[in-house]
């Protein structure tokens, strides 16, 4: 099978096993937990495999999309199943395909056992790592549903707290993403009409077939500098500035970016082990990547202007969260308050444009995902034994768990950005690059980051350290071998990316540089010249469905 | 600049005691088969004796070069490569790294070596010697690599390591609650040097790359000095957009602005006033892993990072009176809290910041060479003085983490003879009695302070003076209190053995020679009884020079000759007072004494606490700051606006909308939200069909 077939059924793999799993309850009934869990374990393992094969065979000096399949579905919306992977869909994918088997072994003796918890999570798989191959913007959309679906059920279904309480933050975690979805959506059909206008014919493809296919969004003639205004007399659905500002916002609220973050505390307080580490780890990167892969591209212009503004909102959400995480009592809300702050470390590289500042976001991505998988994770563990409780009730865990304490100890330098583990390179590169344009704003965020880290500094104290003045504490049982090697999987790339963060870096590089390239073209393309570009694709397209006619 | 000479033999100083700590790491952490105590100690000497002995072998290959700026470079790998910017992981083997590895692999090798003798026997449920190998190991690594750096970033990789380490030694009894605030705080404390210490590197990254990449090397700061100087960054964006703020701004210079974010880095990892509030903090750590902090691997970094950065501090303006106004406050403040400390350990703590801070004024004088002399000088007698209290405090049969009150002591002179010996060495060489390793040090310091034209010198040097002579005066209090006067302990028998063995015992005896003799190491013209032809400048510093611009002065020999005396004088004086204070009795003198001791003693204690505790003053203007943001931020912003109007109204008008079709599937159960998006997608792919 070639790249292009393993990438496909890279992605449909767990989806299909949980369709077969559940065929199987259905005809079976009950007794088949064991098979569940095992499946999971084994399609989930098996798929970071081949994301790894993936990664090998990766070719860093190309700079286009390797591993495409295309194969037209609805033609008449524009909609294909058009898969293909660039270094950042590649390290994101690596990412989700790395988590989901941790977390698979890390429940395998609690939530694994329950079918539900198996068939949402191979769902929520399926529709991440899909999200993240499509290159098409109405597959990614259902790709995008089918991970937030399984998210918001499980947290309503199987969740921690009272039953009104984590039904409430589900409907929050659907009602955001529905948000979301509908606002992306309309700007996806602007997108989609824009692009028939031009040219003739309807296409979501976000680039074209590598190889001379049909043209893409990209070669549609959307964005225009705002003191332009050539677009003025079309309908606004077709405008650059509205269609980039549903867009961002539905991002924005998937980012999530402040003030629109609102259904990530309440999901993280209420997700069940392991969706919480997702929720944190890969979930809340669907909306960053979108920035990524369609707002900078199909919007060089009005991302430009909109920089500044982006910028000084995620400092603003940095120092609100970092505040916030000052003013938590539980562990899990201090660290689900930091992930804000280093998603807007994210954020403020992406807005800075540069090479080195996106660059610095993917990777700082990439390390997210694994620091929040691995806190999220042990703050999963710690609460199989101990229950969900607050700080309060913690001091001293150290002294039973000396495990525990060491990895917790780790990772969490690890998500405040210590060098020489993960979170340092991507933050230096986003930080160096945003320094140029917004020194202040730079140091501020600075600042935050420092903010957040007290604040994760003070809860891991609180729990680890301090006398065992709780007679509840003292019994704890360490981690066990399992356990211990789940976590010491999530440590193993947060050295690696901390101490040689050039093995990611390379495969991005050509990547990023080609979005770039694309972005500058865009913004430099000269309006005779672009307007000939787009008669000569219509022209093409035309001849092409005169050709596909009998 | 001449061109470093490539060798690939750099990178083995800090990757042997790594490669120790790692070792130590996995025995523990992840096998939990421990080793024993001799294999342990041996490993980490082991690694630390080879990392000496890898420096020493480079020191020679350096002195052997004739280059005029002798280095030797290591280019490891590039660590972070990203469009323009190629931060690489190179290490620089110059004259101040040669100086430093080998102190800190040499102090910390008899510190492993001593604690050996006395931790093991540890009582505490959470005490792990071979723990304790590991930060030691650890920290030593932190301080290989950051002055090993040969550029910024790397600089900064061991910076925040050495803070990270700093937490984990002072919070290694982390059952005990003091401990472990104490040691949050720090960390605290480090990551405002820190965000201090990063901000300055996006500056400098950024100011370099506006005429090409960005250059984050401490090889081409001195040459690119003078552009920094005339490069101008404007007014934030935050601050011009405060009312009034435009009026203020003035272009601000480069160099001056980084330097002022070295400078706030340096203080707040150094204890400078206003951040000398963790010193107390400090003092919670084991004796051997305070005898690492207070001489090389903690508290002193900051001068070397100042002395690395020395050409850019030079180029800047204004910024260096402040260092050594800063530096002489904490020293007088520091002695001040050494003279009313009951704790044998706290009052070391404060004596060495004390000399920590005389290093900062030195290097605030524009005389880093002298600050690097001072550092060296007193590494070796603040170690070999915790040392002798770890001894003490084991001989007397205390527990390695309970206080050592000076006053249970007494007499120990006999029982403890050759411990007490080589304390009286390091007490020598604290005093600055003369021709001991401080003398030298403190002639240098004083000197630059007296030849200096920073307005104002006169206060400073007195203050630095009355500084000095407290420190001298409580040293030898404490000396006198532990080891003379009646006895106040019960078992004299068991005292004689509590001396321990030779791992014990030879630490001591190497560290108390170095005590008394480092500092011939470069003794200036004037003082030296053996005068070389071009010491006119120490011999240290003469090495250092292509690193440390030397201080050049012209006073005669007869000159600098009072002025050292003088100063051992003083301090000599200040030391007899602590000793015949008894004796003055006769002189009418003893009772007005002990009423003036009554009556300055208590408030200073209290200032002492004030200032030194400052979490009091953090309580009261950061709680209730805290308390108001958690009503506004959590309850209000959170839970009311975004939680209850936005989310739960819109979801009302949802489900009105939709005339409670959906409400039975909303019922949390999985199976009805997966009903649901099956169903969705199956309409929407129906509604799709081409």
């Amino acid at each position: 099978m070639s790249g292009a077939g393993w990438l496909a059924a890279l992605v449909a793999a767990p989806a299909t096993t949980a369709l077969v799993l559940a065929l199987l309850l259905a005809l079976v009934g009950r007794g088949l937990e064991s098979l569940f869990r095992w499946a999971a374990l084994g399609v989930s393992s098996a798929a970071f495999a081949v994301a790894l094969a993936l990664f090998v065979s990766f070719d860093p000096t190309d700079t286009g999309f390797q591993f495409v399949t295309h194969v037209p579905w609805l033609p008449s919306f524009g909609a294909n199943l058009f898969f293909g992977l660039d270094g950042i869909g590649l390290l994101l994918i690596l990412l989700t395909a790395f988590v989901f088997p941790l977390i698979f072994l890390a429940v395998f003796r609690s939530h694994a056992r329950d079918p539900r918890y198996v068939f949402a999570m191979l769902v929520l798989e399926t529709g991440l790592l899909g999200s993240f191959a499509s290159l098409n913007l109405l597959p990614l959309q259902l790709f995008n549903w089918m991970a937030w679906a399984p998210a918001a059920a499980l947290i309503g279904g199987l969740g921690i707290g009272p039953r009104a309480e984590r039904i409430a933050a589900a409907n929050r975690l659907l009602l955001s993403a529905f948000t979301a979805s509908l606002l992306i959506l309309l700007a996806t059909l602007g997108l989609g009409s824009l692009h028939a206008d031009q040219m003739g014919f309807p296409s979501l493809d976000l680039v074209a077939v590598p190889g001379g296919g049909l043209p893409s969004l990209l070669d549609v003639r959307i964005d225009v500098p705002l003191d332009v205004r050539a677009g003025d007399d079309a309908p606004f659905w077709q405008q650059p500035l509205w269609l980039f500002v549903a867009f961002a916002l539905g991002f924005a609220i998937q980012g999530p970016m402040l003030p629109l973050h609102v259904w990530l505390p309440a999901a993280d307080r209420s997700a069940p082990s392991g969706v919480d580490a997702l929720l944190g780890g890969v979930l809340a990167k669907l909306g960053i990547y979108g920035f990524l892969r369609v707002a900078l591209p199909l919007f060089p212009g009005v991302s430009a202007e909109a920089a500044g503004w982006i910028a000084g909102l995620a400092v603003v959400g940095m120092l609100y969260a970092g505040v916030l995480g000052l003013l938590r009592r539980d562990l899990k809300g201090i660290v689900s308050s930091l992930s804000i702050v280093h998603l807007g470390v994210v954020m403020l590289g992406i807005a800075s444009l540069g090479l080195e500042g996106i660059e610095g976001s993917v990777l700082h991505l990439l390390s997210h995902g694994l620091a929040w998988t691995g806190l999220f994770l042990l703050i999963g563990m710690l609460a199989e034994r101990r229950g969900w409780q607050e700080l309060s009730e913690f001091g001293g865990i150290a002294r039973p768990m000396p495990a525990f304490a060491t990895l917790l100890g780790l990772v969490a330098f690890a998500a405040m950005g210590l060098p020489p583990l993960s979170g340092f390179a991507g933050q230096l590169l986003v930080l160096l690059a945003s320094f140029g344009p917004w020194p202040g704003l730079t140091l501020l965020a600075t600042l935050s980051i420092g903010i957040g880290a007290v604040a994760l500094l003070w809860g891991t104290r609180r729990v680890l350290f301090g006398p065992v003045e709780n007679p509840a504490n003292r019994g704890l049982i360490d981690l066990d071998r399992r356990e211990r090697a789940v976590v010491l999987a999530v440590l193993v790339p947060i050295f690696w990316i901390g101490l040689h963060p050039a093995t990611f870096l390379q495969r991005l590089e050509p990547s990023v540089g080609e979005l770039r390239r694309v972005m500058e073209q865009r913004l430099a393309l000269p309006e005779p010249e672009g307007v000939a570009r787009v008669a000569q694709t219509v022209a093409r397209a035309r001849v092409l469905d005169d050709e596909a006619q009998p | 600049m001449s061109e470093a000479v490539a060798t690939d033999w750099i990178r083995w100083i800090p990757a042997l005691p790594l490669l120790s700590a790692a070792i130590h790491a996995l025995a523990i952490g992840l096998l939990r088969t421990p080793l024993r105590v001799a294999a342990a100690t041996a490993l980490s000497c082991t690694a630390l004796g080879l990392s000496f002995a890898a420096s020493f072998a480079l020191l020679l290959e350096l002195v052997a070069s004739t280059r005029p700026e002798p280095a030797l470079m290591d280019d490891v790998f590039t660590w972070i490569g990203a469009g323009r910017l190629q931060i690489e992981a190179t290490l620089l083997f110059d004259p101040l790294a040669a100086v430093v590895c080998l102190l800190a692999t040499g102090i910390a090798f008899f510190v492993t070596l001593h604690a050996s003798a006395t931790l093991p026997a540890d009582p505490r449920e959470e005490a792990s010697f071979q723990r304790l190998l590991c930060f030691l190991d650890l920290a030593t690594t932190s301080l290989l690599l950051l002055v090993l750096a040969e550029n910024l970033a790397v600089f900064f990789l061991g910076w925040q390591l050495l803070g990270v380490c700093a937490h984990l030694l002072i919070g290694y009894w982390y059952l005990d609650a003091r401990a472990a605030r104490g040691a949050t705080r720090v960390l605290g404390v480090q990551l405002i040097a820190d965000v201090a210490l990063l901000g300055t590197l996006l500056l400098l990254a950024w100011a370099s790359s506006e005429t090409g990449s960005p250059k984050l090397g401490f090889r081409g700061l001195s040459a690119s000095a003078p552009a920094l100087q005339e490069q101008t960054l404007g007014t934030p964006m935050l601050w011009s957009a405060l009312p009034g703020m435009a009026a203020l701004g003035a272009q601000w210079s480069v160099s001056n602005l980084s330097c002022i974010g070295f400078v706030v880095a340096a203080a707040c990892r150094a204890a400078q006033v206003p951040f000398q509030f963790f010193a107390r903090d400090t003092a919670r750590a084991p004796a051997p892993a305070l005898a690492l902090l207070l001489t090389t691997s903690g508290l002193p970094a900051a001068l070397i990072l100042l002395c690395r950065v020395d050409p850019l501090l030079g180029a800047a303006t204004g910024v260096l009176p402040w260092v050594a106004w800063m530096g002489v406050a904490t020293a007088l403040l520091a002695s001040l809290a050494a003279l009313v400390q009951r704790e044998a350990r706290r009052n070391l703590v404060y004596v060495g910041l004390v000399q920590v801070s005389l290093g900062f004024v030195a290097i605030g004088l524009g005389a880093p060479s002298a600050a690097l002399f001072h550092l060296v000088t007193q590494a070796a007698c603040i170690a070999v003085l915790f040392l002798c209290l770890a001894t003490v405090s084991r001989a007397l049969g205390l527990a390695p983490h309970q206080d050592l009150d000076p006053t249970a002591g007494g007499a120990l002179w006999r029982s403890l003879p050759r411990t007490h010996a080589v304390f009286v060495c390091g007490w020598a060489a604290a005093v600055g009695i003369p021709f001991t390793a401080g003398f030298f040090s403190r002639d240098q310091l004083f000197l630059v302070m007296a030849l200096s034209e920073l307005p104002g010198r006169a206060v400073l040097q007195a203050t630095a003076l009355a500084a000095q002579a407290v420190t001298a005066f409580s040293i030898t209090r404490l000396w006198l209190t532990l080891f003379h006067g009646p006895a106040r302990h019960a078992d004299a028998t068991r005292l004689a053995a509590g001396e321990g063995g030779l791992g014990a015992l030879s630490p001591l005896f190497v560290l108390g020679f170095l005590a008394l003799f480092i500092g011939w190491l470069g003794p200036s013209g004037a003082l030296n009884p053996f005068p070389v032809a071009d010491a006119e400048s120490n011999s240290l510093a003469n090495f250092v020079t292509s690193v440390l611009p030397p201080f050049l002065y012209d006073v005669s020999h007869g000159t600098e000759r009072r002025l050292a005396f003088l100063l051992a004088g003083v301090s000599g004086a200040a030391a007899l007072l602590a000793w015949r204070v008894p004796d003055l009795g006769s002189l009418g003198l003893a009772e007005r004494l002990r009423a003036l001791r009554v009556r300055l003693f208590p408030p200073l204690r209290r200032a002492a606490r004030a200032l030194f505790e400052t979490p009091q003053l953090i309580r009261r203007a950061v709680r209730p700051t805290l308390r108001q943001a958690d009503r506004v931020l959590l309850r209000g912003v959170e839970s009311r606006v975004a939680s209850r109007r936005v989310l739960t109204g819109s979801s009302r008008v949802v489900g009105r909308s939709i005339q409670h079709s959906l409400r039975p599937l909303q019922s949390g159960q999985a199976q009805g939200y997966l009903l649901l998006m099956l169903v969705g997608t199956l309409a929407l792919l129906v509604w799709l069909r081409p």
